[in-house]
């Protein structure tokens, strides 16, 4: 018992160090094509004048996360993509919402 | 000997580490706390700005702003001091334009007042909403007269025509048995400047003034002759001049000195009882005696011309008394602007 939780503690730690040591970067990179593929459709809806507080809030989070990636800051740039990606889903069905209001498709 | 100098090197160069790196260390943490007292004021203007109404005012300086002031905590979390100031540079003044457009007064939330939107209908479709409209189930006939009111006027000016077969559909017909069915009125139906009103003959051209303004007088001037509303009378078989014809010819004396361009043929016409010869004879000396009343009356003889038809020209059949008394008779035609 004692070796299989010494194996599985292993295990955890070497995920984890994985984890600090870059691996952030597949995450990151999962994350940010989601929210810039929002963020475009966003835009494409008119989201930067019919939710313009939710569509520059997930621009500059995107862009600032672009730029944390580069420098292979990758945790910050997750977190950066996460936020862009949730507040370009908002800017997108506040944008969807204002179109059906006015009776557009 | 030799390891002095080296020895006296080291020492030195230990010294100034040591003294430099708690300065350094002193200048990048005062620096820093200048950078976290500026994230602080930015975060405090940010959130009065979120207060006052800024995501509806200013909503994409304060995306910059929130957004940058969380990079720039970040950074500085991290000891990127510099990264940190950068980022406070947009921050900064993205915060201090959310805080300036947002005024409360303006931009703050406000109870939303629920209105409810009647819907106007128009029920007739004249285009006139039912609110505005006293006749909603009639549309308006739009013709320029009492559009507003939303009621047809099919009779605007009510003289009993329909608007659609009126020619003056806003000026009553005056129903006087002239010309009533045009729908215009005619208010001097014979057109001799007497207002029909008061023309004791308002179907026949007259003389204003008088016993009987409107009506004709003796003689009616009109372009091709004098006509006389009376016959002139003689003696029987005779060119004399009865009396009570006289004062028809004075009124032609007076026409032909108030026109003295105006000239005559005066014209002698029996019927047909009696031979030609006689009767031709006859009208002439019979014109022939208008003529020497009229000369006699101060006419120039060289504008009348008398002339005898006999009974070639009558104007009705000799068929009757009355018809042949018709075709006895003088005329009076204006020759000036014959060739």
């Amino acid at each position: 018992m004692q070796t299989a939780f010494k194996a599985l503690l292993a295990v955890g730690v070497l995920v984890l160090e994985l984890g600090q040591a870059g691996c952030g970067g597949v995450y990151y990179a999962a994350i940010v094509n989601g929210a810039a593929s929002k963020l475009e459709e966003a835009r494409v809806l008119g989201a930067d004048t019919l939710a313009p507080y939710e569509y520059y809030y997930a621009k500059e989070h995107l862009q600032e996360a672009q730029i944390e990636a580069a420098e292979a800051s990758y945790s910050d740039a997750a977190h950066y993509a996460q936020t862009a990606d949730e507040y370009a889903e908002k800017a997108v069905q506040l944008a969807q919402a204002a179109h059906r209001a006015a009776g557009r498709p | 000997m030799t390891r002095e100098p080296h020895a006296r090197s080291r020492a030195g160069r230990a010294l100034v580490v040591a003294l430099t790196w708690p300065c350094l260390s002193l200048v990048g943490c005062s620096q820093a706390a200048v950078l976290r007292g500026r994230i602080d004021g930015l975060t405090l203007d940010v959130a009065n700005a979120e207060k006052n109404g800024a995501m509806r005012c200013a909503p994409r300086e304060l995306a910059l702003a929130k957004s940058h002031l969380r990079f720039a905590t970040t950074e500085l979390d991290q000891g990127q001091v510099s990264t940190a100031e950068a980022q406070l540079t947009i921050a900064e003044p993205n915060a201090r334009a959310a805080l300036s457009q947002s005024p409360p007064e303006r931009c703050a939330e406000r109870k939303i007042i629920e209105t409810v939107v009647v819907e106007d209908k128009d029920t007739d479709g004249d285009h006139i909403p039912d609110s505005r409209d006293q006749c909603i189930l009639e549309p308006e006939d739009v013709d320029g007269y009492l559009d507003e009111d939303g009621c047809p006027d099919p009779d605007n000016d009510a003289d009993g025509i329909p608007d659609k077969d009126d020619k003056c559909p806003t000026q009553p017909e005056d129903i006087d048995g002239f010309q009533d069915a045009d729908g215009c009125p005619d208010p001097d139906n014979d057109n001799d400047t007497v207002p029909d009103v008061d023309d004791l003959c308002p179907n026949t051209p007259g003389q204003p003034g008088g016993s009987k303004p409107g009506c004709p007088g003796l003689v009616v001037v009109t372009a091709k002759e004098i006509r006389i509303t009376q016959q002139i009378h003689f003696e029987f078989n005779k060119a004399t001049i009865r009396s009570e014809s006289f004062p028809i010819l004075d009124a032609v004396v007076q026409v032909l000195k108030d026109n003295q361009k105006m000239m005559l043929e005066i014209q002698g016409h029996t019927d047909n009882v009696g031979s030609a010869s006689y009767n031709q004879k006859l009208s002439q000396s019979r014109a022939d005696s208008v003529r020497t009343y009229l000369i006699g009356h101060g006419i120039e003889a060289s504008r009348l011309r008398s002339t005898g038809y006999g009974l070639t020209q009558p104007i009705v059949p000799n068929s009757s008394d009355a018809n042949r008394a018709l075709n006895r008779r003088v005329q009076f035609i204006r020759t000036e602007g014959a060739p």
